[in-house]
């Protein structure tokens, strides 16, 4: 399991979860002048640049379709003072639940000058999505509408890697139980969505407004404080590939118990999760 | 591509990966007869995760060819690092704000395999050195028998990370560090076998098992050649990578 390469004719799927509820207005703990939802949209951003990179391989040629992209964002709407889930990527991507990496790469939705470093000159990068934050955390529904996608990709890449779900939040769930499910039951029902090559990965990553301890890929949920043992029962154990790209990252894991799912992340351990659960081996083999 | 020189012959025999159009060929074979009947060829695969690889592989085995490299680690050293230069200084051939970042963010790379084949002795006997980075392979075959190899693998050694020859100047050290050298001599009817990964292991595991295929590859036909290759990936005992076989035949009459 968790060992197809990736390629044209199996591309990977990778669907991001991003809360927009109220509480991601929170500031990102030590990261002066960020907020939650402002940390998140440039972490998210950082890495759609990033996969569309590794998808280019000759020069003046569009990426290659390697990777197939979800973001649905579920808390505040981007048409207005509503709540919603809905897809994320805006400008011409609007509206589109899966898009082919090489879509991504042509269509961002701005190019900016980005300063991460004070020390460091701005470089111009492609971003994405705009940060937004307001209303409850429907994240019951947001995995409902996720595998409602997934269920239909996966019918047509039956031999691809798994589907991965990475699912960003800082906060309580607000529409559990949600037609019927409560989010473990819904999260069940997404990962039991399976290609030939494994069930549906669902990642989950809670981020903290305030400096706490972070706590990465644990094997055991029930010291964590509310909601993490919650999110540790529906976070998928971590595939062997990833679970060394963690240990290559200096991350210790368990490998034989490690669940997909960071606590307490700041921004660099935001960054760190998006990476390890993205980081598929592309070739057109 | 098939050339007669007296009593040596080259013939480069490639196929692209079935899932990729041809355009997108990622090895590179070069090669050399010259009029004295010194025989240089260079084999170069391009890895599949870098960006840019067929330039590079094209880069590497033209000028190692064209530049007269030998085989030996000071002349190596040397034309890796004019190799190495000349693709920072190649005026940009990028121009989407995508291909100028991806070719800042990493470097380059490939295998490769680069052969000095000297003109014949009295005897008609050839020496030949080598210098190999990675898992392209040479066989020597004599008698249909499996001779020697560079480098010294058996089918369980390819894998997704072999060594290889980047544009990365800051590495280089570490690059020169990991190539192989070997030398011998070709007596008239040796054959010459250089391949890149997929055929190598595919050739190497068949001789593991008992089942020997030099004699096959020493003559292959280019059609031959597509059938063998479509045999083995429908039988999922060659993966669907570039193939690129050059057979260097000496003295002996098809």
């Amino acid at each position: 399991m968790y060992e197809a390469p990736i390629s044209r004719t199996n591309p990977g799927c990778i669907v991001f979860l991003l809360d927009r509820s109220a509480s991601m207005s929170e500031p990102f703990g030590a990261a002066a002048g960020l907020s939650l939802a402002q940390g998140a949209v440039n972490a998210l951003n950082s890495i759609l640049y990033d996969l569309c990179l590794r998808s280019k391989k000759e020069p003046g040629a569009p990426p290659r379709n390697y990777f197939e992209i979800g973001v649905l964002g579920y808390g505040q709407s981007a048409a207005g003072h509503r709540e919603a889930v809905e897809p994320a990527l805006a400008g011409v991507l609007a509206g589109r639940p899966i898009v082919p990496i090489a879509d991504v790469a042509n269509y961002p939705l701005d190019i900016r000058e980005i300063r991460r470093n004070p020390d460091l000159p701005a470089v111009r990068k492609p971003v994405w999505l705009d940060p937004l934050s307001g209303l409850g955390t429907p994240m019951c529904e947001a995995i409902a509408t996720a595998g409602g996608h997934i269920a239909a990709w996966i019918q047509q890449h039956p031999d691809s890697y798994p589907p991965i779900v990475l699912n960003i939040t800082d906060g309580w769930v607000t529409d559990s139980p949600y037609q019927g499910a409560d989010l473990a039951e819904w999260a069940r029902r997404l990962t039991s969505l399976s290609t030939t090559d494994g069930p549906t990965l669902l990642f989950n990553v809670f981020l903290s407004s305030t400096p706490a301890p972070v706590s990465y890929f644990p094997a055991m949920g029930g010291h964590l404080p509310t909601p993490g043992p919650g999110l540790f029962n529906i976070s998928s154990p971590l595939p062997p590939g990833m679970a060394r790209q963690a240990a290559a990252l200096g991350i210790p894991v368990d490998e034989s118990g490690a669940r997909g799912l960071v606590f307490n992340a700041d921004l660099g351990a935001l960054v760190r999760f998006l990476d390890i659960g993205t980081r598929l081996k592309v070739s057109d083999r | 591509m098939t050339t007669d020189l007296a009593s040596i012959e080259v013939e480069v025999l490639w196929t692209h990966k079935a899932s990729c159009s041809r355009w997108e060929y990622e090895d590179a074979c070069c090669y050399d007869l010259a009029d004295d009947g010194t025989v240089r060829l260079a084999l170069a695969d391009g890895a599949t995760e870098a960006f840019d690889a067929r330039r590079w592989a094209d880069l590497l085995s033209s000028t190692f060819v064209a530049e007269g490299v030998l085989p030996s680690p000071a002349s190596v050293a040397s034309w890796l690092g004019r190799v190495q230069h000349r693709w920072a200084t190649t005026p940009g051939r990028y121009t989407s704000y995508l291909d100028q970042a991806r070719a800042l963010e990493a470097p380059t790379y490939c295998t490769l395999l680069g052969v000095l084949i000297e003109p014949a002795d009295h005897l008609g006997r050839r020496r030949w050195t080598a210098v190999g980075a990675g898992d392209c392979l040479l066989v020597q075959v004599r008698d249909g028998h499996r001779l020697l190899t560079l480098p010294d693998m058996s089918s369980k050694d390819f894998g997704y990370e072999p060594h290889v020859l980047s544009s990365d100047t800051a590495t280089i050290d570490a690059q020169l560090a990991g190539t192989v050298y070997a030398s011998g001599c070709l007596d008239r009817g040796d054959v010459l076998l250089l391949a890149t990964d997929a055929y190598a292991q595919w050739a190497l595991a068949s001789d593991e098992a008992g089942s020997p295929p030099w004699s096959t590859s020493m003559w292959l036909t280019p059609s031959g050649f597509r059938r063998l290759v479509d045999a083995a990936r429908q039988a999922a005992v060659m993966p669907d990578d570039d193939v690129t076989l050059a057979i260097v035949r000496t003295g002996a009459p098809r």
